[in-house]
């Protein structure tokens, strides 16, 4: 613990992080703006006292949409995280632990899934099925378990030939108990690492669909949908994109440093943080 | 080592099929008719019809794919459904303007995250390695579509440096500001890591050695700790060049940048497969050459990783 | 090596250092295409970006004015019969395509039977589809059009089955334009770019990058004698390329109409309003909204004005039902004006007072997400609960055409500038879906007129129908009723002689000039 406090990177990860949380799920509260309350008289004002982070066209406080689309923007991050590490948890764990065929499989089914285009995946997959949030938790859950797949596989391959777990196949526990109760466990640092990091590229993710218009569904704002709509006013009222963009890169900078601290304090290694290539 | 080159190779073909039936299979599945793109606003109900029968939009999906692979067999990828172009065409003029944007941007990380990750590590705990840090950890944040436009809106239109977009017939100031855009995470990234792999090395005794010989700490720092820093460098190069060719689909949009991310783009908003098809088995293809580049060049310097095979 | 890769740096940004707006040569005009066209083929241009370069390269009988007037292009002088079917075209002898071929009428008879032809389905087969004969022709009984005759090579007599009088528009839209054939019928390349015979050739094709035209007969000294489409999908690198001079007309996003037209803005701001209707098309099939006074209900609830001033900077004008104002008679009508108390009577009296909810679908665009946002807030208001459903083109197309949204926000574009082209197609019920009729709506006394209207020649009866069509349609409400829109360029102070087209593909650029004497700025 005390090293996590001497480590900077994660003391400023974790404040970034920590202070959207608690925007995104005591904020709408605290500030008791509604972030969808149009009053047109009050459109376009300038950061000022009454609106800290100014008004978009409809009059909205940004400050309350920027709140609000921290809310979407880390529930889809969340969430989708989740699903990515849920099917890469599996995927790796079968993969590595079973090897043979299923381990083949399991990693053609894994490059396949990281040499298709990323974006253009998660456009096909939000046309199919109509953009919501499901959908995005989905999608974006699914572009991300390839690269934990991989990531655990390669860890499972060390840990499966390992003495305790020798030990384990001795007194006779079944496969299904050796991973999970077994090796599983001896993955949490790896997962934590990944799953801070895959954050990052989850919001990254999320802000490029709005980015293209198949995100969230307005008029409830998240931070893609933000900067989109905010660079039409870039001339004339800069504000509308500058913030949510910063608000945006400093929750990425937050989960990235995380994630690096926590592989720092934690040595799983072999991850590297991912960027927004998107 | 050819062995293992040729397994790595026939390996690639399920993938390479897998990522084109899938593709296939998603156009399938979405909603929308490539037919619609054709007819536009105001058409008669039978001429649609007339239209999907020339184009064989009625047989059954696996007869399509069929279609598809045998035309790649004698190299074809088809014609567009909208535009009636051979999509190869249009492949081999858009792909090298993707594939130089993905060079240049490399280049733009290796060069800007080695001096970073170099400068920070002459100093540790110093200022100018708090600044470097500090700089690729925002490098590392900034989602492109937002990175893009900031750098149009202070280098083209504030500073008036550079142009605000398009391909400029090839010209070199024309990639910059896509460059620095595509490139600026993977330069975060390698100065982070050219650091962290410098301050290893400047650890050991014979940099001591060579510094009390009375050596310039730069050329210490680039002959010894250069050397060691390279293989991460690789390793991330190697990682986002291919999501570079892919990935550059938003940068291509945001300056007017005539690739194949920008084709990839339109073709999916019009539901044209066999544009579609063609653009995401190059791009697919792009991305798994690099990468088995990247496993032989580590294979070639450590041959214990040729086991790991995944 | 390292200082290899810094020096190599330098000196790509000492390349880009100095930039200052130079612009390009001043002998081309320089102008942008928000989506790369389809097809540069006049039987398949059906998109805008599409009609714009077919306008520009190929000849048509007849052309469109700025204005949006037909103006003969081909025809040296023509004649209508006096029971309005038979037209007799005398084509001026010596225009020619790039090829050295003259043009003359079997290059007319050509074209126009490919647009028709069945083996070759084209999308624009409904734009000849009233000469005399073409049904027989499309169903395959009959190797040629009745109503399409050359006496000799140089008159052509066209013949219509039913008078129509915006029949010199059609002959001025792209797809009626003419162009030497390949083989298969297809308009002919060499070295891979069409021979052109319209008033620009195509003299560069960067595929997915740009198009450069070239102006094929001599013009004045100021004249441009290249013109240049770039294609440049964003609005915001749209605006950044003008503001630095690389563009000599940029259409103004509607977010920044404050900062081109009041602010220190560095050009010339034209404004036109152009045959556009914005509109919310409402699925008359369904219910609620098979009810005439739900949509007259919808229609009273939305503050357009509103709309107007804060989502289009006040660039727009009330619509009065579907036919743009320049094109019918009649005082505006105001019926629809702002009053949510009558919204709420009507749909009580529908049995609605409780609200309802809808989806209102979208292409995606920012624009349009704003303007709905705006509407939903107004619906909330008198208890209608409004889903926005954002598709990408593809999708949304698609559920528009079959009926399979309850409301979506649409523009029409006409095609030629006559009042039928905003009732026909929109509301008749042979052409529900596809045929531009979206809103599904068929009402038998409504089709009965539209047809007398299209078979009437242009005459005082005709205007009479068509305010009584605008006005009965307007009341029956299959739309909430939005907006004629302005469209908002400005310009290149150093350009004159612009004129903005009222129709998409009526400037033929042929007149501009650019004033080369001012000092760089």
């Amino acid at each position: 613990m005390k090293a996590c406090l001497h480590h900077s990177g994660f003391v400023v990860g974790a404040f970034l992080v920590l202070l959207f949380i608690v925007a995104a799920v005591l904020g709408p509260t605290l500030l008791g703006v509604d972030p969808m309350a149009a009053d047109t008289d009050a459109a376009l004002r300038a950061p000022e006292a009454a609106h800290p982070f100014g008004t978009d066209i409809a009059g909205r406080d940004l400050l309350a949409r920027v709140v609000s689309g921290a809310r979407v923007s880390l529930t889809v991050g969340l969430i989708s995280r989740l699903v990515a590490l849920l099917l890469g948890t599996a995927a790796g764990l079968l993969a590595g632990y079973l090897g043979g065929w299923v381990d083949g499989l399991i990693m053609r089914l894994a490059d396949m899934t990281m040499a298709f285009p990323a974006l253009l995946l998660l456009i096909g997959i939000v046309a199919a099925f109509g953009p919501s949030l499901p959908t995005l938790y989905l999608a974006l859950g699914f572009l991300g378990w390839a690269q934990v797949a991989r990531v655990l596989r390669s860890q499972v391959l060390v840990l499966r030939d390992s003495d305790y777990v020798d030990a384990a196949r001795v007194i006779g526990c079944s496969r299904v108990r050796i991973m999970i109760r077994h090796i599983l466990p001896a993955c949490a640092p790896t997962l934590i690492v990944l799953f801070s990091m895959g954050m990052a590229s989850a919001i990254i993710a999320e802000g490029s669909l709005s980015f293209l218009g198949l995100g969230v569904q307005p008029p409830q704002p998240s931070w893609g949908s933000l900067i989109r709509d905010g660079f039409d006013f870039l001339r004339s009222a800069s504000w509308l994109a500058l913030i949510p963009g910063v608000c945006m890169a400093l929750a990425v900078l937050g989960f990235n440093l995380l994630g690096d601290a926590l592989r720092d304090l934690l040595d799983p290694r072999k991850i590297t943080s991912g960027g927004g290539v998107l | 080592m050819w062995r293992y080159l040729l397994h790595r190779l026939l390996v690639l073909i399920p993938v390479l099929i897998g990522v084109t039936f899938a593709s296939f299979c998603l156009l399938y599945v979405i909603p929308g008719d490539p037919v619609q793109a054709v007819a536009g606003e105001r058409y008669d109900e039978s001429v649609l019809e007339e239209l999907r029968a020339e184009l064989h939009l009625d047989d059954p999906l696996l007869v399509r794919y069929g279609r598809f692979l045998e035309g790649l067999l004698r190299g074809d990828l088809g014609r567009s459904y909208v535009t009636r172009e051979p999509v190869l065409t249009r492949i081999l003029v858009t792909f090298p303007r993707t594939l130089q944007l993905a060079l240049a941007s490399m280049a733009v990380a290796i060069v800007l995250g080695l001096s970073l990750g170099l400068a920070a590590a002459a100093r540790p705990g110093s200022w100018l390695d708090r600044l470097c840090m500090t700089l690729a950890s925002i490098g590392i944040s900034m989602p492109v579509f937002w990175l893009g436009m900031v750098l149009i809106y202070l280098f083209a239109i504030r500073m008036n440096w550079l142009p605000p977009s398009g391909y400029g017939d090839g010209h070199p100031r024309h990639i910059i500001l896509p460059a620095l855009t595509l490139g600026m995470a993977s330069a975060a990234l390698i100065a982070r890591m050219t650091r962290s792999a410098m301050l290893e090395v400047l650890g050991q005794d014979f940099i001591r050695t060579a510094r009390a010989k009375g050596l310039h700490p730069w050329r210490v720092l680039v002959r010894h700790g250069l050397r060691n820093a390279l293989l991460p460098v690789i390793t991330v190069v190697g990682n986002d060049f291919g999501s570079y060719l892919s990935g550059s689909v938003l940068t291509e949009r945001i300056f007017a940048w005539p690739g194949l991310g920008r084709y990839t783009l339109e073709a999916v908003a019009k539901r044209d497969l066999p544009a579609l098809q063609g653009s995401i088995l190059v791009m697919a293809l792009a991305f798994v050459l690099v990468n088995l580049l990247v496993d032989l060049t580590y294979a070639w310097i450590d041959p214990r990783t040729r086991r790991g095979g995944a | 090596m390292k200082s290899n890769i810094i020096l190599l740096l330098l000196c790509l940004l000492s390349l880009g250092c100095g930039n200052s707006g130079e612009g390009g040569d001043p002998a081309v005009f320089h102008n942008y295409l928000s989506e790369e066209p389809q097809s540069l083929d006049p039987a398949f241009a059906v998109d805008q970006s599409s009609g714009i370069l077919v306008s520009l390269l190929y000849p048509g009988l007849f052309r469109f004015a700025a204005d949006g007037t037909p103006v003969p292009d081909l025809v040296d002088d023509w004649q209508l019969s006096a029971d309005g079917l038979i037209y007799t075209f005398r084509l001026h002898p010596d225009r020619s395509f790039d090829d050295g071929s003259v043009i003359d009428t079997d290059d007319v008879i050509r074209c126009f039977l490919r647009l028709l032809d069945p083996e070759h389905p084209s999308p624009r087969r409904w734009v000849l589809d009233g000469l005399k004969g073409a049904q027989s022709f499309i169903a395959g009984h009959s190797g040629h059009v009745a109503g399409l005759n050359a006496p000799d090579a140089h008159t052509l007599v066209v013949e219509l089955e039913t008078p129509f009088s915006p029949f010199l528009g059609l002959l001025a839209m792209p797809a009626t334009r003419l162009y030497p054939a390949a083989s298969d019928g297809t308009p002919a390349q060499i070295a891979g770019l069409p021979v052109c015979g319209g008033p620009w050739r195509l003299t560069e094709w960067h595929r997915g990058d740009r198009f450069l035209l070239g102006r094929r007969e001599m013009g004045g000294p100021d004249n441009f004698t290249g013109l240049e489409f770039r294609i440049i999908p964003q609005p915001f690198t749209a605006g950044a390329e003008f503001s630095v001079g690389n563009l000599d007309l940029l259409q103004v996003p509607l977010t920044e109409v404050a900062y081109w037209v009041e602010g220190e803005h560095k050009g010339t701001v034209t404004r036109q309003e152009e045959l556009v209707i914005s509109y919310i098309g409402l699925n008359t099939e369904r219910a609620p909204f098979n009810d005439p006074r739900v949509r007259q209900a919808l229609n009273y609830a939305i503050d357009v004005e509103a709309l107007i001033r804060t989502c289009r900077s006040g660039a727009a004008t009330r619509a009065g039902g579907p036919v743009p104002p320049s094109l019918r008679e009649g005082a505006p009508r105001e019926q629809f004006r702002y009053r949510p108390e009558r919204a709420r009577e009507l749909l009580a009296e529908a049995g609605l007072s409780a609200g309802f909810d809808m989806e209102i679908w979208q292409k995606e665009n920012p624009e349009v997400s704003r303007i709905l946002e705006t509407v939903q807030i107004f619906l909330a208001d008198v208890g209608i609960e409004v889903k926005i459903v954002v598709r990408d083109w593809g999708a949304f197309k698609d559920a528009i055409n079959k009926g399979s949204a309850d409301a979506f926000f649409l523009d029409w574009l006409a095609d030629y500038p006559d009042a039928e082209n905003f009732l026909y197609p929109l509301f008749h019920t042979s052409n529900r879906g596809g045929g531009g009729n979206r809103c599904r709506y068929s009402e038998p006394v409504t089709d009965i007129l539209l047809d007398e209207l299209r078979a009437t020649p242009e005459s005082d009866a005709r205007r009479r129908l068509v305010a009584q069509l605008n006005d009965s349609i307007y009341t029956a409400a299959p739309w909430i009723w939005l907006w004629y829109p302005v469209s908002i360029q400005v310009l290149n102070p150093r350009i004159h002689s612009y004129q903005p087209p009222v129709i998409f593909n009526g400037q033929d650029y042929l007149e501009v000039t650019r004033d080369v004497a001012l000092p760089t700025s």
